[in-house]
């Protein structure tokens, strides 16, 4: 409902805006986040010729700054669903509307962070970070100077000559999310960042997570399995049912940051969630 | 320290072994007097009649003349190669276009190509240059090619997202993920290439190793052969060891192989 | 059942890339471009490329073509077969034993640095002008990447299935056929798929620089010396489509051999 709403004054942009004006100068770096619009988004694969739904009907509206998490069993979409918006995946049904414009492609606007950290094995936590600005032109000092903020806003001050090799998971993952934020993107997208590291680092990672969003004012929306995880970070939940990945239901958890992690509503939302799930296996 | 003695100590046994004990089963095969003096000369007399060629500067003449021909030929054919393999690698449409003609062109036998390359070019240095070329290319390619294709596509994401122009994409994405595919085809190709330089003089050539030791077999004098031999071995044997060296200088960011 | 079902897909994926080639119409459009442009120069040197084909039949009437192709072929087959084998045996025997390794492995590490090219005088001193000389230097082609990879496949099998065997209790002969032999084939196929085509680039080799003889050296030989562009073309193709043919075969006879392999394509 939230998103019709939202649909009826948000702007139709013509339907072919290329994303260079979609991703124009003036706005690219800009402090101020964009609003996300899904509109009956849908994406199907073709597997030997049969039609295989991924996703289905998919509408959403994320406010600018807003946490957004997405929760789902594994194979519901939710990752065809970030590559959608991030724009990897161009052939899709519906539309996308980042501040009312279409998405047509990659933008460095929004921002995208993998399960696997995907550093380059050959380059070090420095340059890794630098491969950010490889399509813009941008001042040495100045370069020098956003790596350095970042690398201390995810505490990686210190390990600049590091090989990703050397580094841990959870330390690989912080150099990820630093190379995905030097950019300043209005939008971060978040595929299951947290999926690959082990549960201590996991929960220390969230609050990092947590302080990086409030410091940044950043969008961040994220894909993740772990319902206490969406729950503890999430402004809204939306909750993905599988095989097509469909929205169930969208939660709006009204609690302010940072949150306990043993609140009560928590408590109940979790098992409100988990019974909506359980009737998938 | 002790430690370091010991691993100097096996490096230096693991080279030398191999020629070492190929020199006394020579000496050993000589001394038992089955093999006349045309047929096996002893170690010594080899040495002997390769300092000679080394006083007298023939020697050095020949090596210069196959060497500088490899260095050109090698440059051609292995710069023509990496080009090539990055493009089709990358390029789904000159793939479909040009992907046939590679395939079918690879199949002849380099050495295959000399009687033609002679008529159109002459038996002049640029009809050896571009044999050796011809012989380096095709390694080189494919390797490269093979690299290319193996970049995983999860770093191609990467490049996409952070919107990477193709050159960006070459330089700080294909080339290095695919680094340790086109160094075995530089090794590869160095050492076609060293081959081929003996072929192409065997065809036709008035300077060379290779013709310094044709011209050696029709004057029946087999401990200039047998210098040939050794030194195209030796010589083989150093290229390759120092494109090896490269390629461990080059994967330092690769942990080490336990 | 799965094979064929295999094999019939696979005609299908070739016929359906010929099909999308476009790679056909630029050979086609090259080879025309040829014709064209010899017709409209004159310059005798350069041949149409339509003469190869009566280059070939002019070849075929005068009997030479097959019995230089068969000379060749004959070549390779004893060439490659003692090549291979010798290679095979050694390689095995390397693997296996420790002791063989380090004594006979420093020799053929310092004799396999010399190129083929460069044994080409010297075996020709030292078995002179007849068939003799050739089949060697074809064996010693072939046997190098046989030796070195039934070496490497040998050596290479997991400690965990020797393992396997030790408590089975297999007895030596099982342990060979049943687990090192299946491991290592791999690795020993690889070496006889580049044994195969070194031997055919020594054939051709050796029908050029040593003795003249029939084959199909001896046609590319007779065009250079006759300047006919039409005859060298001919060779060229013959040894590149039955050096692309010899391939083949070894392929198609390591995806059968393989097939447990998953990874296998």
């Amino acid at each position: 409902m939230h998103s019709v709403v939202k649909l009826a004054d948000a702007k139709r942009s013509p339907k072919w805006t290329d994303s260079q004006t979609e991703s124009g100068s003036d706005r690219r770096f800009s402090q101020h986040a964009s609003d996300l619009v899904l509109r009956q988004v849908a994406k199907a694969y073709r597997i030997d010729g049969k039609r295989l739904p991924v996703l289905e009907d998919i509408n959403l509206t994320v406010e600018p700054g807003q946490f957004v998490t997405i929760v789902g069993a594994s194979g519901c979409g939710k990752s065809t669903l970030l590559r959608l918006i991030s724009g990897l995946e161009r052939d899709f049904d519906g539309e996308i509307l980042v501040s009312g414009r279409n998405v047509t492609g990659p933008s460095l606007n929004r921002g995208l962070i993998f399960q696997d950290h995907r550093l380059f094995p050959w380059l070090n936590v420095e340059d890794n970070v630098a491969l950010a600005f490889e399509s813009r032109r941008i001042d040495p000092a100045d370069k020098r100077r956003i790596i350095q903020e970042h690398l201390k806003l995810v505490g990686l001050t210190g390990f600049e000559k590091a090989f990703p090799y050397q580094l841990s998971g959870g330390m690989a993952q912080r150099a990820a999310i630093a190379r995905a934020l030097v950019n300043e993107p209005e939008i971060l997208l978040l595929d299951e960042p947290l999926g690959a590291v082990d549960a201590l680092t996991r929960l220390y990672l969230q609050n990092e997570l947590q302080r990086i969003w409030t410091q940044k004012g950043v969008t961040m929306i994220m894909v993740t399995h772990d319902i206490d995880e969406a729950l503890f970070l999430g402004d809204r939940v939306v909750v993905l049912q599988s095989r097509p990945g469909r929205v169930r239901r969208i939660i709006d958890v009204d609690l302010p940051h940072p949150r306990d992690r043993e609140d009560r509503q928590i408590a109940r939302l979790k098992k409100e969630i988990l019974a909506d799930l359980a009737g998938e296996h | 320290m002790f430690g370091i003695i010991r691993k100097i100590g096996t490096v230096a046994l693991r080279l030398l072994a191999p020629p070492l004990l190929l020199i006394a089963v020579w000496e050993a095969l000589c001394r038992s007097g089955r093999f006349p003096d045309a047929v096996l000369v002893p170690p010594e007399q080899v040495y002997l009649t390769f300092i000679g060629l080394v006083q007298d500067g023939e020697l050095w003449d020949n090596l210069k003349a196959s060497g500088s021909r490899v260095l050109i030929g090698f440059a051609i054919g292995g710069g023509a190669g990496l080009v090539t393999g990055i493009a089709l690698g990358l390029s789904r449409t000159l793939e479909r276009y040009l992907g046939l003609s590679f395939t079918v062109l690879r199949q002849v036998p380099f050495i295959a190509w000399g009687p033609l390359l002679i008529i159109v070019m002459g038996i002049g240095e640029g009809f050896k240059i571009a044999i050796i070329a011809n012989a380096a290319f095709f390694p080189m390619a494919l390797n490269t090619l093979d690299g290319v294709r193996n970049v995983p596509r999860n770093y191609r994401d990467v490049a996409a997202i952070f919107q990477f122009s193709r050159w960006s994409l070459i330089r700080r994405l294909i080339v290095p993920a695919s680094l340790p595919f086109i160094l075995t085809g530089l090794r590869l190709a160095l050492s076609r290439s060293w081959m081929m330089v003996v072929g192409a003089e065997l065809f036709a050539s008035t300077i060379g190793i290779g013709h310094m030791m044709d011209w050696a077999r029709e004057m029946f004098q087999i401990d200039v052969v047998m210098v040939g031999v050794l030194l195209t071995g030796i010589v083989g044997f150093l290229l390759d060891q120092s494109l090896r060296l490269i390629e461990a200088r080059f994967s330092t960011w690769k942990p080490r192989a336990a | 059942m799965a094979s064929r079902f295999s094999i019939l897909s696979k005609f299908h994926a070739v016929a359906r890339q010929l099909a999308q080639q476009r790679g056909l119409l630029v050979i086609l459009a090259l080879l025309l471009a040829w014709e064209a442009a010899v017709r409209l120069s004159d310059n005798p040197a350069l041949v149409p490329f339509s003469r190869v084909f009566a280059a070939a039949a002019d070849a075929y009437r005068e009997g030479d073509l097959v019995n230089n192709y068969l000379a060749s072929l004959a070549r390779v087959a004893v060439g490659f077969a003692a090549g291979a084998a010798a290679g095979l045996v050694l390689g095995a025997l390397l693997g296996v034993f420790r002791i063989v390794d380090l004594v006979l492995g420093p020799l053929l590490t310092a004799l396999r640095q010399i190129p083929i090219f460069g044994l080409v005088p010297l075996l020709g001193l030292w078995f002179g002008i007849g068939e003799q000389a050739k089949i060697v230097l074809i064996a010693l082609a072939a046997f190098y990447p046989v030796l070195l990879n039934t070496h490497e496949g040998f050596r290479g099998v997991p400690r965990n299935y020797r393992e396997v065997a030790t408590i089975l209790m297999f007895s030596r002969p099982q342990l060979l056929r049943r687990v090192l032999v299946p491991c290592a084939l791999p690795s020993i196929l690889t070496g006889l798929k580049h044994g195969l085509s070194f031997a055919w680039i020594a054939v051709v080799a050796a029908e050029l620089f040593m003795a003249a003889a029939p084959g199909l050296g001896n046609i590319l030989q007779a065009g250079r010396e006759q300047f006919r562009i039409d005859t060298v073309l001919l060779g060229i193709v013959l040894i590149g489509g039955t050096g692309a043919l010899m391939n083949y075969g070894v392929t198609l006879l390591e995806q059968r051999a393989l097939r447990w392999r998953p990874a296998f394509v």
